[in-house]
């Protein structure tokens, strides 16, 4: 006898899965194999539906009570793979332009003329000498080669000097004359363009992004006047993924620590500005409609100010949707949405399927959404406070989901993250809240700005120490890949049992 | 019993009989149904339709122009048809005016200032001077080279080829055309000979070569800048050959 909301929808899930794996090979291989994997799923698929008709003739629409059945197998697998096997050729559609694309064809080495608009800021790759090289993704605008000139088509990758290059911001139009290179990873790029001179100016920037630049420019230094350099660093970062100022030393720590999702811009600090909107508004005593209109501006101006790139964006709609699900109080709609919204963003950027961050930040926000609610109030039963059973039971949910993933792509082990999730997790509301309050005021009144970021002085000595110390401490280490994979998992898995034993 | 939400009154948790919590592993509901399988059949259509449309709206355009766009260009002709496939294939266009003007000298029936089309011949500067008179040395000439706006083309006497006035093109303001050296003034780069670019300060054997290479698969150089294209010359090299090459 158990109510509707103890039910776990996972009616996605399988399509889910097989979409993301049919990106994975897809993106790997040509496409050809894309159009034969389509080929194969649609007949399976088929097969499965001839299992499903051969055993019921009779189909009627689920209840809760049914139990596990062949033939509700049957459907779940054949909408799953008819899914996966339309995916595939959109797959194979996308793989296909990418390899008729006159810029393959140019072969390597080629010496171009490019008019490349930046979507993204150029990020310090390493350092030679004097020179930093930077890295930055643009769209592609002209090519000139040859006395020809090929318009549009894709997105490209330049390895630039950083003279010229690093302060440029996204939405620049450049003109720069590169060699051409294969692209060296799988996220259809059209090609590598090594860039030794700095790049001719064509236009200014639209003017969000220059405003964008400046306010993150003008926090970066109100941080920088008001805080000690290490943390000084660390705020611009926490709040709007300004990476910049960062210190490499605190870099390290923050991965050893298990903390980096916290300076990735996240659906978390997305959330927790929504939220803060949203109380803002509803003490306010707005209306539904003025509420729903605060929160979009909201939303919009986090994304205009933490860079509208691609990453910003995933992490903007994996941040809200399952937020809005869990909010509104639909809490068994939120997997379904998580899903919906992963399979959308799959469509339209398959590439991100071979993205580390936004696995990593599926992972954590599935965690979430699956058994941290239930947990926490497993741990409130049992009369632990009411923040610190919602700081275990988010950051133990995270690490039993993104442990496995972690394990594979870094080769370390730390359980001991859960211990350092825990312990700065409450520091975190905070100190983003009044960032973010900081970065607002920041045009508007700069002494607010100033006290507003001495506020965040104490809580941001606290992470930095306790990711420091928790870097010292030595993690396990494990091959990483697959091996990894799988010892994650099952370290992952007895925590799981140990946890519902209690 | 009902679980525990987030709408009870805070007291309730306090007093009321603790329930059962919930079952180990909670009832997974995985069958769309019918409906389920049919909207999934829907999304899978229009993921191909988005993708298509994504890809056809970044479709890469080739076009063929005129020269790459510099601030002292005139306003470029307009750009032909775009082919399709490689553009390696496609036909040039020529940036220079409509007509040349020619000098040709010598032993010619009407030696002075032709006109002729763009992306005429030496043939048809020496037609439209009305042709070589007899004892004409042709054999120094390549009648086929292509002339650009200001060529000379000097018809000297075949039988005094070895040792005194031969024929020759030469172009722009270069000097008399009493031997074919090289020009005084800016190197040609559609014209020049592979010995003559290899004279250029910092332009060796190798470049030289790849010069003439460009050249012979991509047509006419249009602009200065195309030397960037060229393996070999970087910025500085080609600053340094900006005031002795032209195109």
């Amino acid at each position: 006898m158990t109510a509707p909301e103890q039910h776990l929808d996972v009616r996605l899930v399988p399509a889910v899965c097989c979409c993301w794996a049919v990106a994975i090979v897809g993106l790997s291989t040509s496409w050809p194999v894309c159009l034969a994997a389509a080929a194969v799923l649609l007949a399976v698929a088929l097969l499965a539906r001839r299992v499903d008709t051969a055993h019921s003739p009779v189909h009627v629409g689920n209840t809760a009570r049914r139990g596990v059945g062949v033939r509700r197998c049957g459907v779940a697998v054949s909408g799953a793979l008819l899914l996966a096997s339309g995916f595939s050729v959109s797959v194979a559609v996308r793989e296909h332009a990418l390899a008729a694309h006159p810029l393959a064809q140019l072969g390597d080495g080629a010496r171009v003329t490019v008019t490349v608009v930046l979507t993204d800021d150029p990020k310090p790759v390493r350092q030679r000498g004097h020179n930093r090289e930077a890295i930055v993704t643009g769209a592609l605008a002209s090519v000139y080669h040859g006395g020809n000139r090929i318009d549009g088509g894709g997105r490209v990758r330049l390895l630039v000097p950083g003279a010229g290059w690093l302060g440029l911001i996204p939405g620049q139009r450049v003109r720069a004359h590169a060699v051409l290179g294969h692209p060296r990873s799988h996220d259809f790029t059209v090609a590598l363009l090594r860039v030794t001179e700095p790049p001719e100016l064509i236009g200014p920037a639209p003017w969000w992004q220059r405003v964008a630049g400046a306010v993150r420019h003008r926090f970066a230094q109100i941080t920088n006047r008001a805080l000690w350099p290490d943390e000084a660093g660390l705020l611009p970062a926490l709040v709007i993924g300004d990476m910049s100022a960062e210190p490499d030393r605190v870099t390290a720590d923050f991965g050893a620590a298990g903390l980096t999702h916290l300076t990735a811009v996240s659906g978390e600090n997305l959330s927790i500005f929504v939220s803060v909107v949203e109380r803002l508004a509803g003490a306010a005593a707005l209306g539904r409609r003025m509420k729903i209109m605060a929160v979009l501006l909201a939303i919009g101006t986090f994304v205009v100010l933490a860079r509208p790139s691609p990453s910003v964006l995933r992490a903007a709609v994996m941040g809200v949707v399952p937020m809005l699900a869990l909010a509104t109080g639909r809490t068994r709609q939120a997997l379904p949405a998580l899903c919906g919204a992963v399979l959308v963003l799959l469509v339209l950027f398959p590439a991100l399927a071979l993205d580390r961050g936004f696995a990593l930040s599926v992972a954590a926000t599935a965690g979430l959404v699956v058994l941290a609610s239930d947990w926490e109030e497993r741990l409130k039963a049992r009369r632990w406070p009411a923040k610190l059973a919602e700081a275990v039971a988010v950051a133990f949910a995270a690490f039993v989901t993104t442990e496995p993933l972690v394990a594979a792509f870094s080769g370390r082990l730390s359980p001991i993250s859960i211990v350092t999730n825990c312990a700065v997790h409450i520091t975190i509301w905070g100190i983003t809240v009044v960032g973010l309050i900081a970065a607002a005021l920041t045009w508007v009144w700069t002494p607010a700005a100033v006290a507003a970021v001495h506020f965040t002085a104490l809580p941001l000595w606290w992470l930095l120490f306790v990711a420091h110390l928790s870097a010292k401490l030595p993690a396990v280490s494990v091959p990483s890949g697959f091996v990894g994979a799988v010892v994650g998992a099952t370290v992952a898995s007895i925590g799981l049992l140990a946890a519902r034993r209690r | 019993m009902a679980a525990l939400n987030d709408n009870q009154p805070p007291w309730y948790s306090e007093s009321a009989p603790r329930p059962l919590p919930r079952r180990a592993f909670p009832r997974l509901r995985f069958d769309p149904g019918r409906r389920g399988v049919a909207a999934m059949i829907v999304l899978s259509i229009s993921a191909v339709l988005v993708s298509e449309c994504m890809v056809q709206c970044d479709r890469p355009e080739p076009h063929s122009v005129p020269a790459l766009p510099q601030p002292h260009q005139p306003g470029g002709t307009a750009a032909r048809e775009p082919g399709g496939g490689p553009p390696a294939q496609i036909a040039r266009t020529v940036a220079a005016p409509q007509e040349l003007i020619v000098s040709v000298v010598g032993l010619v029936q009407h030696p002075g200032l032709v006109h002729v089309a763009a992306g005429a011949r030496v043939t048809d500067a020496l037609a439209a001077a009305g042709g070589p008179v007899a004892g004409a040395d042709l054999l120094s000439l390549n009648l086929a080279q292509r002339l650009s706006d200001g060529d000379q083309i000097l018809l000297g006497a075949a039988a005094a080829a070895a040792t005194g006035v031969a024929s020759s093109v030469n172009s722009g303001s270069a000097g008399g055309g009493s031997r074919p050296a090289a020009p005084s003034g800016p190197v040609n780069l559609n014209t020049a000979t592979e010995q003559q670019l290899d004279a250029l300060p910092g332009v060796g054997p190798a470049t030289a070569a790849a010069i003439v290479a460009w050249r012979r698969s991509n047509g006419r150089f249009t602009d200065l800048d195309q030397l960037r294209e060229i393996q070999g010359i970087g910025p500085a090299k080609l600053a340094r050959l900006r005031p002795l090459v032209k195109v």
